[in-house]
């Protein structure tokens, strides 16, 4: 399964609410990436 | 999955941790969980990537499952408490382990509260996508 550049362009933020790629995250090594319900 | 936060990079990868609340409910979870300083912490407020990934939308999930209604049970027990929810409180998680490919070796989805794969299996995950 690719992600294909849908999920990769996906436009997240960090916990200072700036912008970023989620692509970013796995574009240097493999990335372990857990998607929680919700915070809490 | 705090404890087990540097074993990730510890095996050539690193952790992201996505959420769907606000940039600030992030900010305070992330501080009070302590992950360490390699661990981002994002937000995804559209939940568009949850939708992307194939990641679950349901109150029955959250409400109604007998397996998540034992494992609350369970986690309380051990003396593990839930706090104030901040995000969708029906959107059901889930893990992906990705290549810098983008190509994903691994794909958990969470069918309810508590359901979640287990550190070990994720490291595994992770020595897998490193040796492919």
């Amino acid at each position: 399964m690719r992600t294909g550049p849908e999920l990769a362009d996906v436009v997240v933020k960090d916990a200072k609410g700036r912008d970023l790629r989620l692509g970013d995250v796995w574009r240097d090594k493999p990335a372990v990436v857990v998607f929680v319900r919700h915070y809490g | 999955m705090r404890p087990h936060a540097l074993e990730f990079e510890q095996n050539g990868g690193k952790l992201a941790v996505v959420g769907n609340g606000w940039p600030a409910a992030a900010k305070a979870w992330a501080e009070h969980v302590g992950f360490p300083p390699g661990v981002q912490v994002l937000t995804d407020p559209s939940k568009k990537a949850y939708d992307l990934a194939g990641f679950k939308r349901s109150a029955a999930l959250t409400l109604l499952n007998p397996r998540s209604i034992l494992r609350f049970v369970r986690a309380n027990l051990h003396g593990f408490r839930q706090g104030r929810t901040a995000g969708d409180p029906w959107q059901q998680g889930g893990a992906l382990v990705v290549q810098p490919s983008g190509k994903v070796t691994y794909r958990y989805v969470s069918f309810g509260p508590g359901d979640h794969p287990s550190p070990a299996a994720l490291v595994d995950a992770l020595r897998q996508a490193r040796a492919a």
